[in-house]
């Protein structure tokens, strides 16, 4: 079950599926390229910067996929799934780019815990009380091989069969990162949840 | 607490201190609600004082002395490295840090302290991981009250000032240092009153730190342009060079050697350029 | 069964992947377990709250931009592995140069310089300088003195 981003034309709505629309692109249109980008650009720049961790890196890495899509559509097999595809060029190239990286990330102090005080009694403030933030904030923590799948699954309804195939791991293996993201999650949000409910 | 600040004050050593005690001024801004949220502040002189931009960038912060709650005369931002400088009227700061500009050593014993609502909380840690752009990770975990706070060496010189957490993927949440190294430049220049008029030195740079291109560039400031007939172009230096030192101090950040170009003559520096480092003379 | 086989299924009823078997074990664990209903609550409501997540937008013009690097067939190599024969066309926080801006301008509107002639290779790389990818949270501005 995949779930995609409508595109949405501004002269007419392209109803061809993925499939066609690689097909034709393959065959020399153009347009087709196009609506490949409108369809799957904002779900994959979301994954990109939920995994990388800001703007620029992702637009660099948004760009770099459709890139490829592009050079390589021949290699694309229409009889699967397009998004499987693209998501795993994406992904690719997330964990290229996070294993090279410095493996510190930093935290601008005042983000996290202000101390503050009355002049006549103690009183400590908490963070932001916006829950959203909170929720990419714990995300952002969560170690990008667990971040992925977790993502993969929740935000874009992808299976676990077709998770495995984009980050090339066995299903068993699927299922016990997402398990492990969730605990993660579970843990760093404790506090926050009952707010929530 | 009050009682606190007595023992302080009660010290009464007036310019720079060498116990192993800090120089830490609690700084204070009013939220949303009436409360009072701290900070901490590194005093540079009678009258400056060193803090992060984040909080001094916001709505009237406020020096607490015993005399009362101090506003600052004006405030000097440095965002790219998250600083901001207080500077305040009179001399009301008896205790001050020299900022030194060499780095912790690594595995250095580093003191931190700063102030939490309870009181001043001291923390000793060392120095653990050097950076590509500079800021050191410190060996310990936050905690309460050290937002800005001041960091000292075995030897009691003031080493940096705390800016934020750094945190791996395993989820290790340490204290960051920003090195003095890389602001006791500026913070001195302004300490001092040095105008930073005159000619222009000629050129736009950016900070650049190992690892942002290639793992072999060391960090420095990359040049991105030169002026024609400037003070830069004659010295011999080009587009792309990076500027390693600069008088002998490692450059991290374009401010800094802004500072040190524009303060003083004949100075050397080392410039990286196509796989090697070559040295220049600045007149 | 163990809260730890538990939580394992929990995670897969949420994903719809359990069988009714396993959902009926789980059913029985939790009637017990006050912890791992918790969990499960947990879950399910941090799952709709990712779900529901706003997305950010890309660049309105990516692609302009994707077409751009297409034509100078520089696709293949991202930036921050091979950045010197490649020009960064991205959201600056950066405040360019005039001089630089006029490279980039000329860059994208150039005729496609052949990649065999040596010469001409050589003469482009000069007018650019890499510039760094984006640093970890600091802003990185451009100073000129």
């Amino acid at each position: 079950m995949g779930v995609l981003v409508s595109g949405i034309m501004k002269n007419k709505r392209d109803a061809r599926t993925d499939s066609e629309l690689m097909v034709d692109l393959c065959r020399g249109d153009e347009n087709a390229f196009g609506e490949v980008m409108r369809r799957f650009s904002k779900p994959v720049y979301s994954l990109l910067l939920r995994m990388l961790g800001n703007e620029d890196d992702a637009e660099e890495m948004l760009q770099i996929t459709f890139c490829r899509v592009y050079r390589y559509r021949s290699n694309y097999d229409p009889e699967r799934p397009l998004v499987t595809w693209i998501f795993t060029i994406a992904g690719n190239l997330a964990k290229k780019e996070w294993r090279r990286r410095s493996r510190w990330n930093s935290v601008p102090l005042e983000n996290t815990v202000v101390a503050s005080q009355d002049v006549d009694s103690p009183h400590s403030m908490e963070g932001s009380r916006d829950l959203n933030l909170k929720l990419e904030n714990a995300i952002s923590l969560l170690p990008p091989h667990y971040r992925m799948p977790f993502l993969l699954r929740e935000k874009e309804g992808l299976s676990y069969e077709e998770i495995a195939e984009i980050l090339k791991i066995r299903i068993g293996t699927v299922k016990s990162r997402i398990n492990r993201a969730r605990a993660a999650l579970r843990e760093e949000l404790k506090d926050v949840w009952e707010q929530w409910r | 607490m009050f009682l606190l600040f007595l023992v302080l004050a009660g010290r009464l050593t007036m310019g720079p201190i060498t116990d192993p005690m800090p120089a830490v001024v609690s700084l204070g801004r009013l939220d949303s609600s009436g409360l009072v949220e701290v900070c901490n502040g590194t005093p540079v002189s009678e009258s400056h004082v060193v803090t992060l931009f984040g909080f001094a960038s916001s709505s009237s912060p406020f020096a607490i002395t015993p005399e009362g709650r101090l506003i600052p005369d004006s405030t000097i931002f440095f965002r790219d490295l998250g600083l901001a400088m207080m500077v305040f009227e009179g001399t009301p700061f008896r205790r001050w840090n020299d900022p030194q500009l060499e780095p912790p050593l690594a595995g250095e014993t580093i003191f931190v302290a700063g102030y939490r609502s309870d009181g001043i909380t001291l923390i000793q840690a060392h120095a653990m991981e050097f950076r590509n752009d500079g800021t050191v990770v410190l060996s310990v975990p936050p905690a309460p009250g050290l937002m800005g706070a001041a960091a000292y060496n075995g030897s009691g010189k003031l080493v940096g000032i705390i800016t934020g957490t750094l945190s791996d993927s395993s989820g290790n949440t340490r204290l960051a240092l920003l090195p003095s190294q890389l602001w006791g430049v500026w913070s001195g220049n302004l300490v001092a009153g040095v105008n930073p008029s005159g000619t222009p030195f000629g050129v736009s740079a950016i900070a650049y730190a190992m690892g942002d291109i290639d793992d072999e560039t060391p960090s420095g400031v990359l040049i991105i342009d030169v002026c024609q007939n400037s003070r830069a172009q004659a010295c011999g230096l080009v587009r792309g060079d990076l500027v390693l030192t600069a008088g002998g101090i490692r450059i991290y950040h374009p401010e800094t050697l802004r500072g040190i170009i524009q303060t003083e003559e004949n100075i050397e520096i080392s410039v990286y350029r196509d796989g090697t480092t070559l040295s220049l003379l600045v007149r | 069964m163990k809260c730890s086989e538990a939580l394992e299924l929990i995670s897969l009823t949420i994903d719809g992947e359990a069988d009714s078997k396993q959902e009926r074990m789980l059913r029985f664990h939790i009637n017990g377990c006050a912890s791992c209903r918790r969990a499960l609550e947990m879950s399910r409501t941090i799952s709709t709250a990712v779900a529901s997540l706003p997305d950010p937008q890309p660049s309105a013009d990516l692609e302009n931009l994707v077409r751009a690097r297409l034509e100078f067939q520089d696709y293949d190599t991202s930036p921050l592995e091979n950045p010197r024969r490649f020009l960064l066309l991205r959201r600056a926080a950066v405040v360019l140069p005039f001089a630089a801006t006029l490279v980039i301008a000329a860059r994208v509107f150039m005729p496609s310089v052949s990649p065999d002639t040596a010469a001409a290779s050589e003469v482009v790389e000069e007018q650019y300088i890499p510039l760094p990818a984006s640093a970890y949270t600091r802003p990185v501005t451009l100073t000129t003195f």
